[in-house]
């Protein structure tokens, strides 16, 4: 994994974040949305995804979207020096709950799989920095 | 003083700028995204700067032997360096 990933993890925090209901309801309705999670192992670009789930690099990237709104996703941008950037993608739930809290309305939570040390490492001083 | 002395307590002085500096921002971080490993390693870097104060002030204010000071500022860079590393591994 190149070392320039690692610095760029804005996006994958915070984890405390609470996605809306109706995101998480829309994305997990997606047949299209749920076969990208399936062929999506570890990490992977848009283009590689899309050749793996045999879908449309256009409509690959919308559903990647819709997946990312629901928070069911997470990006990491590779930035090179030639100015040529590479998203990549990776699962970022392990269990989605839906449940009826004391007032009776729907809520969502989302369950997390553990990440590594350094991951942690690079997020929390990614957070750190945001206050420089 | 003598002229290490000097150089000492400006380290020292540097060090705690620097570490309050750290500190100061990682706290703030803390506060906006209510995280605790946020939390914990805002009070790893506390503690491992306010080793560096306690040991400088115990020997230049209180003339504890050096040797003391050394095992207090060891335990406190010990015990934050801990918490740091507990910081990655909380939720």
């Amino acid at each position: 994994m190149p070392r320039c990933e690692l610095l760029d993890m804005a996006n994958a925090w915070p984890r405390t974040d609470t996605p809306a209901l109706q995101d998480v309801l829309d994305a997990l309705d997606d047949p299209v949305c749920r076969d990208l999670v399936k062929h999506l192992e570890g990490t992977a670009t848009a283009s590689d995804l899309s050749e793996r789930a045999g879908v449309p690099l256009s409509t690959t990237y919308r559903k990647l979207d819709r997946l990312e709104e629901a928070s069911l996703l997470t990006t990491r941008t590779e930035i090179r020096r030639d100015g040529h950037h590479t998203s990549h993608y990776r699962v970022d739930f392990e269990r989605v709950a839906v449940a009826l809290d004391e007032h009776r309305e729907f809520e969502v939570s989302v369950e997390r799989p553990p990440r590594g040390a350094d991951e942690r490492l690079a997020s929390l001083w990614s957070e750190v920095r945001k206050e420089t | 003083m003598t002229h290490v002395t000097t150089v000492l307590v400006a380290l020292k002085t540097i060090t705690l700028g620097l570490g309050g500096l750290i500190t100061f921002f990682a706290y703030r971080a803390y506060r906006r995204t209510n995280a605790q490993a946020l939390g914990a390693l805002a009070l790893g870097f506390a503690i491992v700067t306010f080793g560096a104060l306690l040991a400088g002030a115990a020997h230049q204010a209180f003339g504890m032997n050096t040797d003391v000071v050394l095992v207090i500022e060891s335990a406190l860079t010990t015990a934050g360096f801990g918490v740091i590393v507990y910081s990655l591994y909380v939720e």
